[in-house]
């Protein structure tokens, strides 16, 4: 990567979970990571150490109980319409269909136009379901409502890109379709991305550096730059140099997987 | 015709296919009818008299003789019924909203919903028709009492049992509370809704029936009423006959309704269907 401006700074981050009856759990120990613009970076790690809390950190849904977050240099105190989220699940609101699933963020920030039925067009075409467009998510599989969530995540066209497992609940072959895709998405629009996962193939095969994080509480225990230029297709998983990496990473968070 | 000639040699036995043929719905009507006739049949065999248990071509004859009577109470009952679960609708909903969205109405107004609620309505009907009279508002009030409970409780469930990541979602594109609601919250209470409403209008009916027992001179409950005490056994039945078909066609409205205003939940619903039977 080019030095260019960080788009995320997080400086000395913790956050504490207070609960009733219970001594107040760590979540997050001084986390401190910067991700430049046009940047993928993954996070990997075991469940419970804090990916998700981060997350929302950093889109400004959860305070930090100590430490600063920047995005595109301004801190952020609440939460930011300049951020496209998917989650695990889609969360797609089953009374919509997906075309206006996918115009929703447009919808609730006011911003719909002569442009937004093109720009909705568009995405679904790119992310190729374009012809469910007038259907209601329940009559789409898995993976293509994750599709759905995925252009609603980019349709107000944010600069950040914030992915919290989204494969995590789709089978193999429909997730390794969805990251071949994803690589794809990503290319032509360039967007910084922070993307949570499991799989340490998935984030090998599509960032720029993988963030290893430890058990709670959450810290960074390795950063591996993943020097595979993009666009990454799957040839890439027979390389090599992606083995190593896979091997690499998963010997950083204490267990052999591919 | 080969494709159809093809099936009929993969048949099974004919009495099996004719079984099939029926579908599940003409099974229902076919389990009805043999009710019907055994209920025919034993009343002939063994003389019953009319009084005590009128067969069913007797009570069909009934419901043709006295029908301008039965009419004219039936019409009396499903006001009750519908202003009472009207009612229902708007309080309950309305009800829900507020303790949904503070816990400190929430935290004053449930405990007064729930003993509201396990107050036997049978017990105090006599106490609400001194209040609102022995007219047609005592028997509104009854059945309100009564179905107002299942929309308090399946409305709130649905304005608070939403995917925590959606509302998450609003907020992070700036969304005000308002509307989460508007957007989020309403819409996905809806399902909840009808699904209350659809018991609630069934409960409505006993409301208002059990006020017309309590006192009052119209209605299809001061009809089996009066009827009981005169022994006219077969009006009653015919009375009952009615009571049933409109408690069926109120809640078949429902459900049309619902199909209406609700089309991208017909899934959930149809399994409810297969549940219910309906």
């Amino acid at each position: 990567m080019t030095a260019v401006s960080p788009a995320i700074v997080l400086r000395g981050i913790s956050k504490t979970y207070a609960a009733k009856g219970r001594p107040n759990t760590l979540a997050l120990d001084n986390i401190s990571l910067d991700i430049a613009e046009g940047e993928f970076v993954a996070l990997v790690g075991p469940s419970g150490c804090g990916k998700s809390t981060l997350l929302k950190l950093i889109s400004g849904l959860l305070p930090p109980s100590n430490g600063e977050i920047e995005v595109f240099k301004a801190t952020v105190t609440r939460p930011l319409p300049s951020v496209g989220i998917v989650f695990q699940s889609p969360v797609l609101m089953k009374w919509r269909t997906i075309y206006e699933n996918v115009i929703l963020p447009l919808e609730v920030m006011g911003t719909i136009d002569a442009s937004s039925h093109d720009r909705v067009m568009g995405l679904l075409e790119l992310a190729g379901i374009r012809d469910f467009a007038q259907s209601y998510p329940r009559e789409l599989s898995g993976g293509m409502q994750q599709r759905a969530a995925i252009c609603r995540a980019l349709v107000h066209n944010p600069p950040l890109l914030l992915l919290d497992e989204p494969f995590g609940a789709l089978d193999a072959m429909t997730r390794s379709q969805m990251n071949m895709d994803l690589a794809r998405i990503w290319a032509q629009t360039r967007k910084t991305t922070v993307l949570i996962t499991h799989s340490v193939a998935e984030a090998v095969f599509l960032a720029d550096r993988v963030v290893v994080m430890s058990a709670r509480p959450g810290r960074i225990t390795e950063i591996i730059s993943v020097e595979i230029p993009h666009p990454r297709t799957v040839d890439v998983r027979g390389q090599p140099k992606f083995g190593e990496l896979v091997q690499q990473i998963g010997k950083h968070i204490g267990f052999e997987f591919a | 015709m080969a494709a159809e000639n093809k099936l009929s040699d993969q048949a099974l036995p004919t009495k099996v296919s004719l079984w099939a043929g029926l579908g599940s719905f003409g099974r229902g009507i076919a389990g009805v009818v043999v009710v019907i006739i055994l209920w025919e049949i034993i009343c002939r065999a063994f003389h019953v008299p009319e009084f005590i248990l009128p067969a069913p071509i007797a009570i069909i004859e009934r419901l043709f003789t006295e029908w301008q009577l039965l009419a004219a109470h039936t019409w009396v009952t499903i006001s009750e019924m519908v202003l009472g679960f009207a009612l229902a609708v708007i309080i309950g909903v309305l009800a829900a909203i507020l303790v949904t969205t503070s816990d400190r109405i929430k935290d004053v107004a449930m405990p007064l919903i729930v003993i509201t609620q396990l107050i036997p309505k049978i017990a105090i009907a006599p106490v609400i028709l001194i209040w609102f009279g022995y007219g047609i508002s005592s028997k509104v009030v009854i059945a309100f009492l009564i179905a107002v409970f299942p929309i308090v409780i399946d409305m709130a469930t649905g304005l608070t049992m939403i995917e925590r990541e959606l509302i998450e979602l609003l907020r992070s594109l700036g969304a005000s509370r308002w509307k989460i609601f508007m957007k989020a919250q309403i819409p996905n209470s809806l399902p909840h809704l009808f699904s209350g409403m659809r018991v609630s209008i069934t409960l409505a009916m006993i409301g208002a029936v059990v006020g017309e027992f309590v006192g009052g001179s119209e209605g299809l409950g001061y009809i089996i009423v009066v009827g009981t005490s005169e022994l006219k056994t077969a009006l009653v039945f015919a009375a009952i006959f009615v009571l049933t078909a409109v408690g069926f066609l109120l809640f078949a409205l429902i459900g049309w309704v619902e199909r209406l205003v609700i089309p991208w939940s017909a899934s959930e619903r149809d399994e409810l269907m297969k549940i219910t039977g309906m």
